[in-house]
């Protein structure tokens, strides 16, 4: 039997098969014998294995890009990297979620969790690898669909219904844009590769119409203004741990899409993509500002992320060389480790503490330094490295976005991107007052016990984030 | 040029001619009355009764959406069934594989209890 598949074809689809295969297992087991503790160790076994087939592919894309299935996956190192994050980010979500979302209404959801988690995860590497409009299509859509339902998974409570709804819709509606958009440049060009993304936007006014369509989608989904709505929303009202999976996970996947399939030359030039990335960052910063709630507050300096972002698209567009936009491409890839890092650790944190609290209410959080020292810590050291504080990952970050702007000419894109940036440690301080500077108010008892694995677990992004703050090599990107 | 249409508008002169006179002619002919049930909705011949504001069991729509799925997933199925004799044995083999994970599926909803209708 020739089945007709190479090498590469096989080294690139490993990923896939293991994180299908635990989620396919997973449900088996819980058609004939549901265990909780089972499950949930066939996904994690999932995720390890997934993340351990992206090893060779790492060390076989040293030399150069490896394509597979006729060039519909292509994968380059920051591309891998991004993955095994994700991969991390899931995994990372079973645990934090271990003791607060699984055990919820009885323990009724495990399956549903495991296999949606498993399932979302292939959309992100699937939407990393993509080469091909086909593939992205069904990346982007594997990503969103199990995200709708693990963002309503606590379906008493109106907030998480709320934002699974408006997540939903949205969503729904940019995938529209994007099977669209996708058919307008096929219908111009007759190619699907990402190359057609620059014919047609050099084209025909077809094309560009599809270009701007599939732009729009995707600048939906990584949450860019003026389509970034939903984010407070839908990030407050989600279980916190399926926040932190979005915050890293999906960020990480979509902005690597944009990456890709983004149009540059004349029609989205460098101050086109500056001016965009200057706006979200300056909205994602004034609306973070005013937020009572800590939560939001992290959905909305999560916006600000993607302006700087965007502001190292804009040094992409004015590169020349290949070597040059390879660099950039690095750039983004530390940018998204760094903010997926500090992110995962911020909103661990934040579920562990709303657990003894409550809710993510700054005023509940008042102080809660004294009593919960270990994990105001994490949050303390996720916060600074989100600002930018040097000896974080967040810092080193954002000084080579902008050290990338200024080498390709946009000096005052970078001073404006910097002045915005120190803007922005306003509020990420204002959370630190609130939590290690004011008096707690007086506890009501509760059946709060600590979560010894999650707070564990949390450490690891944390001294990630201070270790790639420090030692930029250690990525190797 | 107009000429070419002059048997069109001789066509739809006797169409209108004809409604007309069919009306004219129901209502010189015709005995109206106001006979009970001319007012009724038509249900198939069957007399209506009750209120069509129903509540629906919600897990009706469970069905009607697991239909939807099985059905747009055995789609596939023709696509694989055009080019079955030059797929081969790979082909069978794919579309197997398909099917098991299909299959994986309904059983899990059958397990679930997605398939009782009186839960």
């Amino acid at each position: 039997m020739e089945l007709g598949l190479t090498a590469n074809d096989w080294l690139l689809a490993a990923p896939f098969l293991w994180l299908a295969g635990a989620g396919v297992l997973v449900l088996i087991w819980d058609a004939v014998r549901p265990q909780p503790l089972a499950e949930g160790i066939v996904s994690w076994i999932g995720l390890g294995l997934a993340a351990v087939a992206c090893l060779p592919i790492l060390e076989a894309v040293r030399t150069e890009p490896v394509e597979a299935f006729s060039g519909m996956l292509s994968v380059n190192v920051p591309v891998i990297v991004l993955a095994i994050l994700c991969l991390g980010a899931a995994a990372f979500c079973g645990i934090v979620a271990w003791r607060s979302l699984l055990p919820y209404e009885g323990g009724r959801h495990t399956t549903a969790f495991w296999t949606l988690l498993l399932f979302s995860t292939f959309g992100m590497v699937l939407t990393l690898w993509a080469n091909h409009m086909a593939t992205l299509f069904l990346g982007v859509e594997c990503l969103s669909l199990p995200l709708y339902v693990l963002v309503a998974l606590r379906r008493d409570q109106s907030d998480s219904i709320e934002a699974g709804l408006k997540y939903f819709l949205l969503g729904a509606f940019a995938s529209g844009f994007m099977a669209f958009g996708m058919a307008m440049v096929y219908a111009a060009t007759g190619d699907m590769s990402p190359a057609a993304i620059s014919a047609a936007a050099e084209g025909s006014s077809l094309g560009v119409f599809g270009v701007a369509l599939l732009l729009i989608a995707l600048l939906f989904k990584v949450a860019a203004v003026p389509f970034h709505l939903w984010v407070a929303d839908v990030y407050q009202g989600a279980p916190t741990p399926v926040t932190a999976l979005m915050a890293t996970g999906t960020k990480a996947a979509t902005v690597a899409a944009l990456l890709r399939w983004a149009p540059g030359g004349e029609l989205m030039g460098p101050q086109s993509w500056a001016m965009l990335g200057c706006l979200t960052l300056l909205i994602g910063n004034l609306t973070a500002l005013n937020q009572s709630n800590l939560k939001r507050m992290l959905a909305l300096s999560g916006v600000a992320h993607v302006g700087i972002l965007l502001f190292a698209f804009a040094a992409r567009a004015a590169a020349e060389t290949a070597e040059a936009t390879s660099q950039i491409g690095d750039t983004l890839g530390y940018y998204l480790v760094a903010y997926g890092l500090a992110a995962t650790a911020a909103f661990g944190a934040l579920e562990l503490l709303e657990r003894r609290v409550g809710h993510s209410e700054s005023a509940s959080l008042q102080g809660i330094a004294r009593r919960q020292p270990l994990l105001a810590g994490v949050l303390c050291i996720a916060l600074l490295s989100l600002a930018g504080f040097p000896l974080t990952a967040g810092f080193l970050a954002k000084y080579f976005v902008f050290v990338e702007m200024i080498r390709h000419g946009l000096s005052s894109w970078a001073v404006i991107g910097i002045l915005l940036t120190l803007f922005g440690f306003a509020y990420y301080l204002k959370a630190l007052v609130t939590l290690f500077m004011q008096e707690p108010p007086e506890e009501r008892p509760s059946l709060w016990r600590p979560d010894w694995v999650a707070t564990m677990a949390l450490l690891v992004p944390t001294v990630l984030s201070v270790v790639f703050g420090v030692w930029p090599k250690a990525i190797q990107l | 040029m107009l000429a070419t249409y002059a048997p069109l508008l001789a066509w739809l002169a006797l169409v209108l001619a004809f409604v007309v006179g069919i009306l004219a002619l129901t209502a010189w002919i015709g005995r109206p009355q106001a006979a009970t049930g001319k007012g009724d909705p038509y249900e198939c011949g069957m007399i209506p009764r009750g209120d069509a504001r129903h509540r629906f069991s919600v897990h009706y729509y469970l069905v009607a959406v697991l239909f939807i799925l099985f059905d747009v997933e055995a789609l596939f199925l023709i696509l694989w069934a055009l080019k079955a004799r030059s797929l081969g044995l790979v082909g069978l083999v794919e579309v197997g594989l398909f099917l098991a994970v299909l299959a994986v599926g309904w059983l899990h909803i059958w397990r679930r209890g997605g398939l009782e209708w009186d839960r």
